[in-house]
């Protein structure tokens, strides 16, 4: 793990997962940050 | 979780419902037996199916850091993570929605189930009160219903679905009322007490006069809240936002602050995983690729999964008159579509709302069975340069399909140009 991103992603739910898989594609580097269930409610 | 655990609830409960038409479909067996177990092993089943993979997904991919814990700003480039701080360029915030419980005396109190709990109680409630009678509430109370449990809604404005076609959302609660679910408009909850016994008992104001309902549980279906804005501490990044309207964002999704962006339910419009999807397509490509997309929402189409369902995309025949236009609205009963006989499905109908003028598609609504399946033969039309619905009228149908029923209510637009036998347009 690092500590330096392109993007950081507040939320791994539908939204958050969507924008971390498209900035991925990007060859972004990305960190998703999730405090509770991945994929949200 | 895109809203998919409601919707295993959905297939079972219309399973029970077919089982129960035996007389009509030609079977004999005995009223079925709801196991409640079972539907929510179901339920976590398919639900942890697809968390599974979308975990997976994030931890395979090697660009992709899942960090698991609190975010908090420091600055406009720093978060800190449950004490592990980090740096970024940019940042897009989809920190999602939490119900919104409205403020009832004694409602915290007593307790209440939400859309987060309600789903994973040990055993159904003999009878429950339903606060909300939006999409939510009314997703809700069919599904218990149907499951056995004695189901009130009350739901404050003056009728459900408030955002539906009038048209829609009057045929809809006359179905559900007839199906036995007890739903009052215009009903405020004052206050709510538990009774000794454990019995919860509500106060409730129902166009001026004040009546008393009694359940085992309360579920709150008012709608949904941007989640917690405040331990994120956004005003360190400079993001602007606040309890009721969430993030505050620009056409191009962009915050106040210029490093940052906001997708999906935070927004506090449309929240739907469809809309949120969308959004964060755009939201990349703005902050990656410095574009300024603007997001549209004016054919983010939505489907309420209720039986029959509710679904609509563009302008109602109310909108679009308040918009000043001159309207015409082609319609048709499902009862007059073959298949929707062969099956056993024909309440409801096809609503196309045209411009007068100028013949364009303005929108589309449909109450009936699949209708969700339906809707987009309006989502395409609606985003082809001229929005005319020719292709609908001129098209070779499947006969028998429901669609026959989007088919003719195109038609229907010109109805000395209807033919009966190519709509697939039977007599009542």
């Amino acid at each position: 793990m690092e500590n330096h991103y392109d993007l950081a992603v507040i939320g791994a739910g539908m939204g958050g997962i969507e924008v971390a898989s498209r900035a991925a594609q990007m060859d972004a580097r990305v960190a998703i940050i999730e405090h509770g269930k991945v994929g949200g409610t | 979780m895109g809203c998919i655990p409601t919707k295993t609830l959905v297939g079972s409960a219309k399973a029970i419902q077919i089982a129960q038409r035996g007389e009509e479909f030609g079977f004999r067996s005995p009223s079925p037996e709801v196991d409640w177990t079972r539907i929510r092993a179901r339920k976590d089943a398919i639900v942890a199916s697809i968390l599974l993979r979308k975990e997976q997904f994030l931890e395979k991919n090697p660009r992709i850091d899942l960090v698991r814990g609190t975010a908090r700003f420091l600055g406009p480039n720093r978060l800190s993570i449950d004490g592990r701080e980090i740096e970024t360029d940019k940042v897009i915030v989809a920190s999602g929605v939490a119900p919104f419980v409205p403020d009832i005396p004694g409602l915290t109190e007593v307790g209440f189930e939400t859309n987060e709990t309600v789903m994973d109680l040990e055993e159904l409630p003999g009878s429950m009160v339903i606060i909300g009678g939006g999409p939510e509430g009314m997703e809700f109370c069919q599904l218990f219903h149907r499951f056995g449990v004695k189901v009130t809604v009350l739901q404050r404005q003056d009728r459900i679905l408030p955002r539906e076609d009038e048209e829609m959302s009057r045929a809809l609660l006359e179905i559900l009322q007839e199906e036995g679910i007890d739903i009052r408009t215009s009903a405020s909850t004052m206050q709510v007490e538990r009774l000794p016994g454990g019995k919860l008992a509500l106060e409730v104001e129902i166009a001026g006069r004040s009546e008393r309902f009694e359940c085992d549980r309360i579920l709150v279906a008012a709608g949904r809240r941007p989640h917690n804005l405040a331990y994120m501490e956004l005003e360190a990044a400079g993001i602007e936002g606040d309890p009721q309207r969430g993030i505050h964002i620009g056409e191009a999704l962009q915050t106040s602050a210029p490093n940052a962006w906001a997708v999906g339910d935070v927004i506090g419009r449309m929240q739907m995983t469809h809309f949120a999807v969308y959004a964060a397509g755009i939201a990349v490509a703005n902050a990656l690729k410095g574009e300024a997309m603007a997001f549209d929402t004016t054919r983010v189409p939505g489907t309420v999964f209720t039986d029959p369902e509710v679904a609509s995309v563009g302008l109602t025949e109310k909108e679009a008159s308040a918009q000043g236009r001159s309207v015409k609205v082609g319609k048709q009963l499902m009862r007059k579509v073959g298949r929707a006989r062969a099956i056993g499905e024909t309440v409801g109908f096809v609503k196309i709302v045209v411009d007068e003028d100028t013949e364009k598609l303005l929108g589309m609504q449909i109450l009936s069975h699949a209708a969700g399946e339906l809707l987009p033969q309006g989502i395409l039309m609606l985003q082809t340069e001229d929005r005319s619905i020719a292709p609908l009228t001129d098209s070779i149908y499947v006969h028998p399909t429901l669609s026959e029923g989007v088919k003719a209510a195109a038609t229907n637009l010109k109805p000395l140009e209807a033919v009966s036998t190519s709509t697939g347009n039977l007599e009542d």
